[in-house]
């Protein structure tokens, strides 16, 4: 049998998924079917305006992709930043973070996975609307909290090397932890509906795959196993050196890897949770490590309140005014590497620039690129436990799974053999 | 309001026809295309929404830069020979440009079904910025980065490059506004079809405004500040293959 999906709907993208069901296994192959090539065309651009550029590759992980790329630029110049600037883009990254999550949720997953009669074509029609409700106010909350601090809640502005362009002042930050406290009931309350659908699903699917689990810290890329004891772990620095990229057979992803240990390892939420403990703080609303991809929707609601709760604690710390501190940019020849947790898992940013500061390469290794190996190898687990059952079926739990891992795919996409004229 | 057809928010796999079709982003790969034209043939109003779909968008960059890779599967993955704003394919009945497009002037267009009043009338955002410009501006040279920049005075009386002397407006000069130089977003002032001659003009205003000749000399990327997200627009490629169809 040989399933084929050309456009896959409710993901960010366009993605393909080819599933053929052969006499002795199962292939799932997914299929990255658009380009735009950033990475080739960063070459000859001011390091500094890296971030210009780099936000647009996605408009929804868009804060993270500039805050990876300022910390490149910062990291290649050896430019201080203030720890008060620090926390606030820590502040923004979390607010990006949550209102990704609560997209995804609603506005992606829903309609399939939440058996719920709630759908984007329902809201307005009927009263039941609790959960759209809660999620367009809490996505609306979030993406307030980035304005606030950045200027501009899609492709901040003020996000500069060495801090912020502008200052933010005592009446921008309460408001900004008014806004975190709302935001953290709303979550409270989308939890207490979407909670018990979940557990349906959670129980209907039966399959669990085991894997490592990767992320990001302090400039570090940590790998611990599915029962949370570290395998591997390097600096930012060293990436190329433990992370190799493969070529797919068909479209524009890739299919990076691990060079030392050859085995599944995921990126995102589900990886957070479950193998940063010590940093997340999730205490009693993550008390067991969970493998099912369905988990991974209740990660992203876990995080999205401990994100708020978080938001919260940094902003307290502010006690005044944080100014305007860009960065006298001194440029010489060398290059800079940006590690964030975007809202879908682990991102890289790596520059290499000439002394005058024009950067001659980029590579940018993206969640989705690192989880596109994991989301095919999840699909073949499950559809292996379906074999017997009609296509129509197999098709909706392939399709489920992949949305289950939230993909981005305007992110993922790479050429591999770039051949620049 | 009903969505008959969105990939990305519902699963209707296709549609017989709309009254209104948006679009966004610009045409990279033929299955790129190949959507547009259904939108066109099937509808009777298109919107071009945001800059790529207006000027072909930022990552227009990379045809600049110059890509050519391995590809592989079917005829929709194949990359055009060049980016392209919708225009040049399909006849554009609105227009909202940016990148973002700011957000007052969707809630006008989603209230109205009409387009702003106070986009692409000529205005640039200059027009609308709160930073005080000198009376005749003389440029010595051009500098990078933003330390020590007086955030009440014009970027360009300080050498820092703006271009929104030259850029539509209708974003308020959010990001003047933000202390930082605008860049573009929002395409040239003038008809979305018209950023050839928008970046002509551009560059003429902006040499005027040089103390010497040769300090024009130190804009060190000069593509980049003058087309970000319009490069397209410009693209001999696309001109060349098809015409001024659509304008």
């Amino acid at each position: 049998m040989d399933l084929r999906v050309d456009e896959v709907t409710r993901v960010a993208g366009h993605i393909g998924l080819q599933v053929i069901v052969g006499k002795e296994n199962v292939k799932a192959r997914i299929v990255h079917s658009e380009f735009r090539g950033f990475e080739p065309l960063l070459r000859n651009r001011l390091l500094e305006e890296a971030p210009l550029y780099a936000s647009r590759i996605c408009g929804i992980c868009q804060v993270s992709h500039m805050l990876a790329s300022i910390e490149a630029i910062e990291d290649g110049l050896d430019i201080e930043v203030p720890l008060e600037a620090r926390k606030l883009r820590d502040v923004a990254n979390l607010a990006g973070r949550v209102q990704s999550h609560l997209l995804h949720l609603f506005l992606l997953i829903a309609p399939s996975s939440l058996k719920t009669e709630e759908n984007l074509s329902t809201i307005g029609h009927n009263g039941k609307m609790a959960i759209a409700q809660l999620v367009i106010e809490g996505r609306g909350i979030a993406q307030k909290i980035v304005q606030e601090i950045c200027g501009r809640s899609i492709h901040p502005v003020t996000i500069v090397p060495g801090g912020f362009s502008k200052s933010i002042n005592m009446e921008q930050i309460s408001n900004v932890s008014k806004l975190a406290g709302k935001l953290s009931n709303i979550i409270d309350a989308i939890g207490e509906k979407v909670e018990p659908i979940l557990v349906d699903e959670l129980k209907e699917r039966g399959v669990c795959l085991r894997t490592n689990y990767m992320y990001t810290l302090e400039g570090s890329i940590i790998v611990k196993d599915s029962e949370g004891t570290e395998i591997e772990s390097f600096r930012k620095e060293e990436y190329e050196k433990h992370i190799g990229e493969r070529e797919v057979e068909e479209g524009y992803g890739t299919y990076p890897y691990l060079k030392a240990i050859e085995l599944p390892f995921r990126v995102g939420p589900l990886a957070r949770l479950n193998a940063n403990e010590a940093e997340n703080g999730s205490g009693a609303l993550w008390a067991n490590r969970r493998h099912e991809s369905v988990t991974y929707t209740h990660a992203r609601i876990v995080e999205s309140k401990l994100a708020a709760c978080r938001m919260m604690e940094l902003v307290s710390g502010l006690k005044k005014e944080i100014g305007a501190s860009p960065a006298e940019l001194v440029f010489r020849e060398g290059e800079g590497f940006g590690a964030i947790e975007a809202p879908r898992g682990t991102l890289l940013h790596h520059y290499v620039f000439n002394k005058d500061g024009i950067i001659t390469k980029a590579n940018i290794v993206t969640p989705t690129a690192f989880n596109s190996p994991v989301i095919e190898r999840d699909i073949e687990e499950n559809i292996t436990h379906m074999l017997g059952k009609d296509v129509d079926k197999i098709k909706e739990r392939a399709v489920k799974v992949l949305r289950d891992y939230d993909p981005c795919i305007p992110c993922a996409t790479h050429l591999v053999n770039v051949v620049i004229d | 309001m009903e969505i008959v057809y969105a990939p990305i928010l519902l699963d209707a796999e296709d549609y017989e026809s709309a009254d209104i079709a948006i679009v966004t982003g610009s045409l990279r790969t033929e299955a790129d295309e190949r959507r547009l034209r259904r939108a066109r043939e099937r509808s009777d109003c298109l919107l071009a929404f945001g800059s790529c779909a207006c000027f072909g968008g930022i990552h227009g960059l990379a045809d600049k830069e110059g890509i050519k890779g391995d590809f592989k599967g079917g005829q929709g993955l194949r990359l055009r020979d060049s980016v392209d704003p919708v225009w040049r394919v399909a006849k554009v009945d609105l227009a909202i440009p940016g990148c973002p497009p700011p957000e007052k002037n969707v809630k006008k267009f989603l209230e109205n079904l009409l387009l702003p009043v106070d986009s692409v009338q000529g205005k640039t955002v200059c027009d609308e910025c709160p930073r005080k410009r000198s009376g005749e501006r003389k440029i010595e040279k051009f500098r990078r980065g933003l330390a020590g920049v007086d955030s009440e005075r014009c970027f360009l009386d300080q050498g820092i490059p703006c271009i929104g002397f030259a850029t539509s407006s209708g974003c308020g000069a959010l990001c003047p506004s933000s202390n930082y130089p605008c860049y573009g977003c929002m395409g040239f002032s003038g008809s979305i079809g018209e950023q050839d001659l928008g970046i002509a003009r551009a560059i003429s205003a902006l040499a005027s405004g040089f103390e010497n000749e040769k300090a024009s000399e130190t804009l060190a990327d000069p593509v980049g500040f003058f087309m970000r997200f319009t490069y397209p627009c410009f693209s001999l490629k696309g001109a060349k293959k098809n015409g001024s169809k659509g304008r």
